[in-house]
């Protein structure tokens, strides 16, 4: 098991007890004629105890029956390709995560036509590297289409900026 | 009037130039609102229904909004298979396949061939719903609470088979999913649940916002982490249009997603989805080589469009029968038809015999006008994924943004949607299936609240599910299948511990 | 200075755009198209009355009505919606006096106040409750049910829109007061609902008028009383509970519309008789007789007042009954 499968089961197995815990007494298992809210979420609460338990079972069923190198060679491959490229991968998939969060936290306070502005033209300066300039006109034709398409042909109704109106 | 002059006289209302118009401009914003993710047909419809106000007969307008709604099934399939994107629940299950032949270089077959799919099982489901449609109706009125419960569960068993390697994770998988289902008020105890005093999550998540994040998202996210450039499009664009051997292997999937989706999707409710489901694991059972199915087997496209397909023509039976909308889209359809006086219902075929004909005839022209419409524009989709990743990574969370935004107006929205793009990353990166997650997040509410309804029904007696004819006809199906399932583990376990490569 | 050149066009050209998105000075009300919110999903009852108001209003009035609709947590999200809106009249919501309104308060926190929060602005019609069973029942009348549920001593499953939502409360009243036993089915509104007592699932259902007229016409339904205190002008043919003995009644489901409570005076009042000309216009008396929808039109003082007495007769019944989410 690496260590994100490792991770992964461990919060499988936790959430399956919370949700169970929580099902049970916060929101009533109910009898047999009417099962209650808590009915549901009980079982699946269980389930994913019991199926996290069976997947810890698995993989160690696995590790013990196969030939130690075999599953060396699993993990060292994925370790190569996270090493060698370096961490640039990384930081470039943290920062449009942060992009994309930014947008969502300013999508609603400076309205959407600013929000999209400062998402592409941060997308491609952060996160693509692009130069400035490539990064604007990208940045302006996007923004103007999609303000276009969705203010104009289809009417959907989009914050606008508060500072504004 | 019987039901040759009827579509004769139905053709003469359907061909007009006016009609012809309304019904083109139906299926020509249907396919753009099934293409932007977020963007439902019911939204639209119901956008769009003032206008219909100014216009006398009700005909045209039913007419434009019937084509916005099966427009917008054959355009939710195009971003399934392009972007992994699902446009709504019954077009999750075209992802998987047709998302992976899109990475091997194949979306030009993968499109044509839901196109041609979906041609066919429109227009065959009109035909049954011409010669059919009464009987049909008062067979969907008989199902009830355990019939319903029976026949999601089914679905959610097929769910399973979409689990790829791990049945396991794949129960995990599809166990998170029905937690999440259950997120919000609980329509049979009035409880709220899981809302940790957040306001929004009262209405629960939203089914766009979970498919959209975790399959696109999360697509994208991980894309973004490889090295090199990302080209979704990794041979060169050549074979645009399905070969012969696509076309041999997918028909009789066609034929099969066709009677399974129409028949399922008569049933109001989830019937596009459920179709869809059983299609995808009838066509893997069948199959003589179920491994290529989660790698990009035609048939797992082929079977599925054609099923919600089906089912979308289908459940205008109720609506057109009974007076009963299955769903959101055929609602606002609904509606419309009541503000302009017309009557839903048994007594529509003979108060308003231009409007029923009318419509069905202009389904058979509907559908012919989006196969023109869909499959020339398959080799305008499929050079739409040459611009660059970099532009095309933050135009699709753009879009997927603003289409979740609008569901429900609030920001809220936006956060959701990228928390399950990081889930749906984490999935990617534990190579765990994430098909059976948004189904079962569709199915869970159904499968649960059909039980508990049937349970008040019959006094807490389990009985109710095998003791009604339908319900204990689903029932054996499911235990043949559960059976089958087990009697086929245990053979292979006979033959032995196979030396292959490592799971 | 090529660049700066270009940049600064751009630039001008994105300014022009955010300009343009911008709302102008305001003149007399209403000078934009005002939205109503309809916090039930769309085809509806409530849907469809706002739908008609909507076709009817620009003859009165120079600026459309837009219907929106907001489903969700049995008509708060949409609701809510509306009281945190700015209060200048062009956001309203349709479906004031529903369950939502008159019956949830009673049994559990809101995150508003539906009577603090909103203004009354007019009545529009009264969904009132009507029990239905199945044409192929033995039931002809509430007499031959109870009869039959003593006899038996077995309960009577009946379908009902949401769980305690007015339908619910209703028929869990009407059962108590009747003496006999009746579980309630809730189901995800009254579509649903009715459709399943269609399929002959449950014994007897719950409706609106206009939910349930189309399978009485269509010979699928036997309407078997109508829990107002006085018979509804769209069925005038049934009989109400009280007059078959059992002496339970309630408002059923009231629609009505109402804006943020700080929207001003002259507003409401431009609203409220705009309203009542809908009311009164030919056209939409008709519409209203095809969606089998009666028109009870109330003035915004008069409404107000209407809704409290309802409010309060909910919240008795409730007492008395013992009823809560358990």
């Amino acid at each position: 098991m690496s260590r994100g499968e490792n991770i992964a089961n461990l919060v499988t197995i936790a959430l399956g007890v919370f949700v169970a815990y929580h099902s049970y007494h916060s929101l009533k298992l109910g009898i047999l004629i009417s099962p209650g809210a808590g009915f549901m979420p009980f079982l699946c609460g269980v389930a994913l105890m019991v199926l996290g338990i069976f997947w810890r079972i698995q993989a160690f069923l696995l590790k013990s029956s196969r030939h130690d190198n075999c599953f060396h060679d699993a993990q060292v491959v994925e370790g190569t390709a996270e090493t060698s490229a370096g961490l640039r991968p990384r930081v470039k998939l943290c920062l449009a995560f942060v992009t994309t969060l930014a947008y969502a936290f300013l999508f609603e306070r400076i309205g959407f036509l600013l929000s999209t502005l400062v998402f592409m033209l941060g997308w491609q300066m952060l996160v693509e590297r692009e130069r400035w300039l490539k990064s604007i006109i990208i940045t302006a034709l996007c923004a103007a289409a999609m303000y276009t398409l969705f203010r104009y042909l289809l009417r959907v109704e989009l914050p606008s900026n508060p500072l504004f109106s | 009037m019987n039901i040759f002059d009827g579509i004769i006289s139905g053709f003469f209302i359907a061909l007009t130039p006016g009609n012809l118009l309304f019904a083109f401009l139906g299926a020509l914003i249907g396919t753009a609102v099934g293409v932007l993710p977020g963007l439902g047909p019911a939204a639209t419809i119901a956008l769009l229904l003032p206008i219909t106000y100014s216009i006398p007969s009700p005909v045209p307008a039913v007419i434009m909004m019937a084509g916005i709604y099966y427009g917008a099934m054959y355009g939710g399939s195009t971003t399934s298979i392009l972007l992994n994107l699902p446009g709504e629940a019954a077009s999750v299950v075209t992802c998987i396949d047709g998302y992976k032949m899109a990475q091997k270089g194949r979306a030009g077959p993968a499109l044509g061939i839901a196109a041609i799919g979906s041609f066919i099982a429109g227009t065959v489901s009109v035909v049954g719903l011409t010669l059919f449609a009464p009987p049909i109706a008062e067979f969907a009125l008989s199902f009830g609470p355990p019939e319903k419960f029976s026949l999601a569960l089914l679905g959610l068993l097929m769910a399973v088979t979409l689990s790829g390697a791990s049945v396991t994770k794949g129960l995990i998988i599809m166990v998170l999913g029905l937690l999440f289902g259950t997120v919000g008020i609980d329509p049979i105890s009035g409880k709220s649940r899981f809302d940790f005093g957040v306001t929004e999550l009262q209405s629960g998540f939203d089914f766009v916002t979970l498919a959209v994040g975790v399959f696109g998202l999360g697509e994208i996210f991980y894309n973004l982490e490889q090295q090199g450039s990302v080209e979704i499009v990794t041979t060169k664009v050549g074979q645009v249009f399905p070969k012969m051997a696509d076309w041999a292997k997918s028909r009789l999937a066609i034929l099969r997603g066709t009677l399974i989706g129409f028949f399922i999707g008569i049933i109001p409710g989830g019937g596009a989805v459920i179709s869809s489901l059983v299609s995808y694991a009838v066509e893997k059972k069948i199959s003589k080589h179920p491994e290529e199915f989660g790698q990009g087997a035609i048939e797992g496209v082929a079977g599925p469009e054609s099923a919600n397909n089906a089912a979308s023509s289908a459940s205008f039976i109720p609506l057109l029968t009974l007076g009963i909308p299955g769903n959101a889209a055929i609602a606002m359809i609904f509606a419309c038809l009541l503000i302009k006086g017309v009557k839903p219902g048994p007594f529509l075929i003979v108060e308003h015999p231009d409007v029923f004909w009318g419509v069905i005839a202009s389904m058979y022209v509907g559908n012919i006008m989006l196969i023109i419409l869909n499959l020339p524009l398959v080799g305008v989709w499929v050079q739409l994924l040459r611009v660059p990743y970099g532009i095309l990574a933050p135009v699709v969370i753009l879009f997927t943004a603003i289409g979740s935004y609008s569901i429900a107006n609030q920001a809220f929205d936006l956060y959701a949607l990228i928390a399950f793009g990081v889930l749906g990353y984490v999935l990617r990166k534990l190579k765990i299936e994430a098909g059976p997650l948004p189904l079962a997040f569709i199915l869970g509410p159904m499968i649960e609240g059909s039980m508990r309804q049937s349970l008040l029904m019959s006094g807490g007696s389990f009985l109710i599910f095998v003791s009604r004819p339908i319900s204990l006809t689903i029932v054996a199906l499911f235990a043949l299948f559960v059976i089958g399932q087990f009697v086929f583990a245990v053979r292979r376990a006979r033959q032995g511990p196979r030396i292959g490569p490592a799971v | 200075m090529k660049r700066i050149l270009i940049s600064t066009v751009i630039l001008m050209w994105v300014a022009a755009f955010m300009v343009a998105g911008t709302s102008l000075a305001q003149d007399k009300f209403p000078s934009k198209p005002v939205t109503v919110i309809v916090p039930f999903s769309a085809g509806g009852s409530t849907d469809l009355l706002a739908r008609a108001v909507e076709k009817i209003w620009p003859k009165h009035s120079p600026q459309p009505l837009v219907v929106v609709n907001k489903p969700g947590g049995g008509g708060v999200v949409g609701t809510e919606f509306v009281v945190r809106s700015k209060a200048d009249g062009y956001t309203l919501f349709l479906g004031y006096g529903s369950g939502h309104d008159v019956v949830m308060p009673h049994l559990q926190k809101m995150p508003y106040d539906p009577y603090k929060d909103l203004v009354a602005v007019s009545r529009l019609s009264i969904h009132s409750v009507v029990i239905c069973t199945g044409a192929k029942s033995e039931f002809n009348s509430i007499k031959d049910m109870i009869a039959w549920a003593k006899k038996e001593n077995k309960p009577i499953t009946s379908s009902v829109s949401t769980k305690a939502g007015a339908v619910d409360i209703s028929i869990t009243a009407f059962g108590k007061e009747a003496g006999i036993n009746i579980v309630t089915v809730p189901f995800a509104g009254g579509a649903d609902a009715v459709t399943t007592l269609a399929g002959g699932h449950v014994m007897i259902g719950g409706g609106h008028p206009s939910e349930v007229m189309p399978h009485i016409k269509a010979g699928r339904f036997k309407p078997l009383a109508v829990a107002l205190p006085e018979r509804d002008a769209s069925l005038p043919n049934v009989p109400t509970l009280k007059e078959q003995g059992v002496n339970v009644y309630t408002w059923g489901s009231i629609k009505g519309v109402a804006a943020p409570a700080a929207t001003p005076k002259e507003v409401v009042d431009y609203l409220d008789a705009t309203f009542q000309k809908v009311c009164a216009d030919e056209e939409f008396k008709k519409m209203m007789v095809d969606l089998d929808q009666p028109i009870m039109y109330q003035d915004s003082a008069a409404f107000a007042q209407f809704l409290q007495q309802a409010y309060g007769d909910y919240g008795k019944l409730i007492k008395d009954l013992n009823i809560s989410i358990q």
